[in-house]
């Protein structure tokens, strides 16, 4: 600038100021203009123009900017203002100045050593060719680039090997030689060298041949340095790494490798120095002791073997160390967790080309399981040996050749014999079974195939028993037999009980062959399976052909059986079915199958037994039972009478067709003793105990009883029940019949009734037998009178005439004179029957006077007279008379039964008391000779006695019933017998 | 008439009538055992002596026929019945079945003794005939066998010399023994003989 020359410089400055006024004016920033012109003039003018301007512009800067404007008088008020603008103006100008004072000196500085560097310059370019004369020389590629990195220089090797022209590699062409992977890398190296003032850097990149082929060079720069050490050139080599690298590489790689392997080795694994010390150590080491790669270096200090193993082991390790020897020892070694484990540790040495050891390995391997596994398999082998020597077999352990290698005691025990005799095997086995079994072991060892078979061993006393004798071969891993394993089971009496089960089944199938019926068995699907000898008989077919069964039945029945059947072997039930077979001959005849099923332990259908029974003889009896029943039907339906039929126990369970016709009910009316209601309500009491009685006893049944007809009216039946027996004797049913008697009876009543109201009224049967009768009452004591009599005489006409018995004989006619008059008083008594009076009396007074009337009678035959005579008898009505001749016939009667008794007390007894609401019941016994029948007593003119009447009882029945009462008869219990009557009670007027 | 001690069984259910009966064979001399039924009379121990039964018809337990029946083996003693009664069917089965006498009540007591004679009359004789026999069975079982060989052929007629012939003996040896057998027999003579040998042979067909 200083070429500038004084006009311009001023020149400057006048312009700069005025085109700040210009400028200024319009944008009315004079201060900011006018500083711009100052700058520019300053730095641009230098001092004198600077000057120049600030003196201009403060000029300018007054007269148009300071109030009052256009005037270079200054106002008080603006005096601040002016002030600041001058000072500043002349701060930047001072400011400025000094700026173009520095830039001054630094052009002058650098034009000064713009020459030195020049000289400097030429001087290194002289070096500089020289170099390059060496650089091309060196037998490597080599280049020099300048400071900022670009090269300047290739050396030939370097063009050679790249191929490229030194044209193109200059500068910055040479990256293109370069690894595109590795050029990043490279720039970078580029600028850290030269930002880094020039360190020594080396940097590994690919470098392109000229064939295409990257080889691995190292670059080195190297800076050359001027006097202020500021670099001015970089010089570089590459060295071809290539085959180091790929060494090198390789080398990493297999370390990597090894390291992983290492690392990855399910052991614990640690390298050692030859001097033997740690030197690495994998991961599961570390996981294993618990303890980092320090502290395992000083491994025999830190515990991790035990005390007592360790000198063994130390002392071990020292002389593999200074002998080379492989270490192989087995110690603890502690865990984590401070446990102790078995390890094997080996550790083998790693030689260099000239044999001198360059590193341990060492390879740690639990073995504490395999030690425990050990120590198990060794127990566990013991236990062994004493199971299988106590095992109750015979155990033999052949060779693979089968040449016995060890017995189990049990052999021993059993042979008798020692393992070397038994080498010698076949001596011990039966004569008979030798060859065999030498046969089977043979073709057993051959084949390989497991030996099975029986076999008789000789025992100790020489008895020679069945043994079952298995084999099988034991393999290794690839399936080569390395041992035969035998056991032999004492069979000898399963061999027995097999005989006996034969001996038994065939028993059996002999028994099923004899057993007159048809036996058949068939599989759990409902298939023939066997049939015995009685069914190919019968229907003439083999066993094959008998398993189309169904063709063997009769077309009729085929459908309904093969139903039967198939649903009994689906469901599992029993089946029972009846259908015809064919004979041999053709015919069909009736059969019963019947069919169980057979089965096993959990309840399966092992298989069908099924049984035929011939039913047809059975068949054609029941039709024929049937057709004689349909008959027997047809007779009872027309028999004339009421047929009935019940069970055992009285149960009505058939009536003919008239008995429903009668009485108009269904048969069902007549079940549950409903018969019962159908009979007159006075003829039920006396039907019942009859009949139930006729039941327990099996005896005829006969009653008569009134049935009531289907209109309302009541018959007379004469009825009749006989029980049926089978063989055995025991009711199987009654039969019964019921005969209309009504008419019969109508006509017996009437006949009875003119009886009675013959004897009633008149008392009188026929006068020829009634006076047969009181002749014959007359008789006896007449007889007597007659006698005596006679006897009389006799005495008095005897010599001497035997007065005293005489008397007595007189005697005796007065008394039989008036027991003649006293029958004949009787007689006319029941002649003199009045009218029949009914007066309401006490029937126990009646008794009373009677028993007076006897008192004489019962002292003087000595019979003891007991009553029971009910109080509170209520009266009842009737002729006083007439039942004071009833009561006296019946204890006549009664004592007169006990004359002949001897061996007894005589005694008669008389009850009287209420029975039901309605009648009173007088009831005599004695304890004389009985009654053979107590119905015929009661017929007229039936009499076994003489001083009794004859008609007696016939009249005591017809009082008794004209009186509406009863009187009947029994040989009660013990000796004598009872006479009972009733008489009705009148109606009572309150109740 | 009377020789022995009779006796008289009565059997009658009626008291009156036994005390009457009683009283009216004693005064004849003879001896009664009365009883009330045919039990009794059965039961009852009888003597030895010639007997009678006065026997009602009805009767408690067994009637007087029936007792008959019971009777009827002939040694029991004859019967006279008596009844009330009195009607023919009893009576004519009564006599048939041998009793003595049939006595419809009231009777008189010459009836009754006449009857009663007859009886013991009967059974005296009976009895005689009963010891005479008994006494001819003792007799014949002192006959050797020899002797009971013989006696057929005596009784039958024969000669001694034919009878020898027929039994192959010596003639002499019969007569001995015909001797003998008179002798035990008691025989005076050969119609005696024969009438002895008739009744012991009938009466051994008849199986006494």
């Amino acid at each position: 600038m200083r070429v500038l020359s004084k006009v311009w410089r001023y020149g400057l400055a006048i312009i700069s100021c005025g085109v700040a006024l210009a400028l200024a004016i319009p944008l009315d920033s004079p201060s900011s203009c006018f500083f711009l012109a100052v700058i520019v003039s300053g730095f641009y003018g230098g001092r004198g123009p600077g000057v120049l301007s600030v003196l201009l512009s403060s000029l300018a800067f007054d007269y148009f900017f300071l109030p009052p404007k256009h005037n270079f008088w200054i106002e008080p008020s603006s005096y601040p203002r002016f002030a600041t603008f001058l000072g500043s103006v002349l701060l930047i100008m001072l400011v400025i100045e000094a700026k173009r004072r520095q830039e001054e000196a630094r052009r002058q500085i650098d034009a000064k050593y713009r020459q030195v560097t020049a000289d400097a310059l030429a001087q290194a370019q002289e070096s500089e060719a020289r170099l390059r004369l060496i650089i091309d020389s060196i037998p490597v590629p080599a280049w020099s680039s300048r400071a900022d990195g670009a090269a300047d220089f290739i050396n030939q090797r370097w063009l050679d090997y790249t191929g490229i022209a030194s044209e193109e590699a200059l500068g910055w062409g040479w990256k293109v030689v370069c690894h595109p992977d590795d050029l990043d890398r490279t720039m970078e190296y580029w600028r850290s060298v030269l930002t880094s003032r020039g360190e020594d850097r080396e940097l590994e990149a690919r470098l392109r041949r000229f064939d295409g082929t990257y080889r691995w060079f190292l670059f080195r720069v190297c800076p050359l340095r001027d006097e202020s050490g500021n670099v001015v050139q970089w010089y570089g080599t590459c060295i071809d790494i290539e085959d180091r690298k790929r060494a090198a590489d390789a080398l990493r790689a297999s370390e990597l490798k090894f390291r992983l392997i290492v690392h990855s080795i399910p052991g614990l694994v640690a390298t050692m120095t030859p001097k033997g010390d740690l030197e690495l150590i994998n991961q599961p080491v570390q996981d294993y002791t618990g303890l980092a790669f320090d502290a395992l270096k000083d491994w025999s200090a830190t515990g991790l073997v035990p005390e007592e193993e360790l000198p063994r082991v130390a002392a071990r390790w020292k002389q593999s160390v200074e002998t080379g020897c492989e270490y192989d020892v087995e110690h603890h070694m502690r865990r984590a967790d401070g446990t102790y484990r078995w390890f094997h540790v080996r550790a083998l040495p790693l030689r260099n080309d000239r044999g001198m050891v360059v590193r341990w390995y060492c390879v740690l391997t639990d073995i504490e399981d395999r030690k425990r596994t050990e120590e198990a398999l060794r127990s566990r082998e013991q236990q062994l040996r004493l199971m299988v020597d106590s095992i109750p077999a015979l155990i033999s352990i052949r060779t693979a050749t089968g040449e016995i290698e060890t017995v189990n005691r049990q052999c021993v025990d059993y042979t008798g014999m020692t393992l070397e005799n038994l080498k010698n095997w076949p001596e011990v086995v039966h004569p008979d079974d030798r060859a065999d079994t030498i046969a089977q072991w043979k073709y057993a060892i051959e084949s390989g195939n497991p030996l099975n078979t029986e076999v008789r061993f000789r025992r100790a006393d020489g008895v020679y028993r069945w043994f079952h004798a298995g084999a099988l071969p034991l393999r290794d891993t690839e399936g080569r037999i390395i041992r035969w394993h035998a056991l032999y089971v004492d069979i000898e009496d399963r061999k027995h009980a097999e005989e006996a089960l034969r001996a038994s089944e065939h028993q059996l199938r002999l028994m099923v062959d004899s057993i007159p019926a048809l036996v058949t068995t068939m599989t759990p699907a409902g298939d023939t399976e066997r049939v015995n000898e009685q069914l190919v008989a019968y229907t003439g077919q083999s066993p094959e052909e008998l398993k189309n069964w169904p063709e063997k039945v009769h077309p009729e029945d085929r459908a309904r059986v093969a139903d039967r059947w198939r649903r009994s072997v689906e469901t599992g039930n029993p089946y029972d079915a009846e259908e015809r077979v064919r004979r041999a001959d053709g015919v069909y005849r009736w059969f019963h199958t019947r069919g169980l099923p057979m089965r096993d332990g959990e309840g399966h259908i092992v298989r069908w037994c099924l049984l035929l029974t011939d039913i047809e003889d059975r068949r054609q009896a029941e039709q024929a039972l049937r057709a004689s029943e349909h008959q027997l039907r047809l007779i009872t339906e027309t028999i004339p009478a009421l047929v009935w039929r019940t069970t055992p126990d009285g149960e009505i369970d058939y009536v003919n067709r008239r008995v429903l016709d009668y009485t108009g009910k269904p048969l069902k009316d007549f079940g549950n003793d409903g018969w019962l209601r159908l009979l007159h309500p006075d003829d039920v009491d006396s039907t019942i105990p009859l009949w139930r009685q006729s039941i327990q006893t099996g005896d005829s049944h006969q009653v008569t009883y009134r049935l009531r007809r289907a209109d309302g009216t009541y018959r007379w039946f004469d009825v009749r029940g006989e029980p049926l027996r089978d063989n055995e004797g025991r009711v199987v049913q009654w039969y019964g019949i019921c005969i209309d008697v009504e008419d019969r009876k109508r006509t017996e009543e009437a006949l009875r009734n003119t009886q009675e109201r013959l004897s009633i009224a008149s008392q009188v049967a026929t006068v020829g037998e009634l006076a047969a009768s009181i002749a014959h009452e007359v008789n006896q004591p007449l007889t007597a009178v007659v006698s005596n009599g006679n006897a009389c005489l006799r005495w008095l006409s005897a010599q001497p005439p035997n007065l005293a018995k005489a008397v007595e004989a007189a005697e005796r006619i007065v008394r039989d004179g008036k027991d003649a008059g006293e029958v004949v008083r009787r007689v006319r008594a029941l002649f003199k029957r009045a009218a029949h009076e009914e007066v309401s009396l006490d029937l126990n007074q009646v008794i009373g006077e009677v028993l007076s009337l006897l008192r004489s009678e019962t002292a003087k035959r000595l019979v003891i007279v007991e009553t029971d005579l009910g109080h509170d008898l209520p009266p009842v009505t009737g002729d006083r008379v007439q039942l004071q001749q009833l009561i006296l016939n019946l204890l006549l009667n009664g004592i007169e039964a006990m004359d002949p008794v001897k061996d007894r007390p005589r005694r008669l007894f008389i009850r009287s008391g209420r029975e039901r609401d309605d009648t009173v019941l007088v009831e005599i016994r004695d304890s004389g000779i009985g009654l053979k029948d107590p119905e015929t007593v009661f017929d007229a003119f039936f009499t076994t006695k003489e001083s009794g009447m004859g008609m007696g009882l016939a009249i005591c029945r017809s009082i008794v019933q004209a009186h509406n009462g009863r009187l009947w008869a029994a040989s009660g219990e013990g000796p004598g017998a009872t006479f009972c009557f009733t008489l009705p009670l009148p109606p009572s007027p309150v109740s | 008439m009377i020789t022995d001690d009779p006796v008289v069984f009565v059997v009658d259910d009626d008291h009156r009538v036994r005390e009457a009966l009683c009283s009216l064979l004693a005064s004849v001399g003879l001896r009664v055992n009365a009883y009330g039924s045919a039990a009794e009379f059965l039961e009852a121990e009888k003597p030895d002596a010639p007997a009678c039964l006065v026997l009602d018809l009805q009767l408690p337990g067994p009637s007087g026929l029936e007792l008959q029946r019971e009777l009827a083996d002939g040694t029991g003693p004859p019967i006279v019945f008596i009844t009330g009664h009195g009607d023919i069917p009893s009576s004519v089965r009564a006599m048939k079945a041998g009793a003595i006498e049939f006595l419809p009540k009231p009777f008189g007591d010459q009836e009754l003794l006449a009857a009663i004679d007859a009886a013991l009359a009967l059974d005296r004789k009976g009895r005689r005939e009963r010891a005479e026999l008994a006494e001819l069975r003792k007799q014949y079982a002192l006959l050797t066998p020899r002797e009971r060989e013989v006696l057929p052929f005596v009784v039958a007629g024969l000669a001694n010399k034919q009878t020898a012939a027929e039994l192959g003996t010596s003639e002499i040896t019969i007569g001995v023994h015909r001797g003998q057998i008179m002798r035990k027999m008691g025989a005076r003579s050969l119609a005696e003989l024969v009438r002895m040998a008739d009744r012991l042979t009938l009466t051994r067909a008849a199986g006494g």
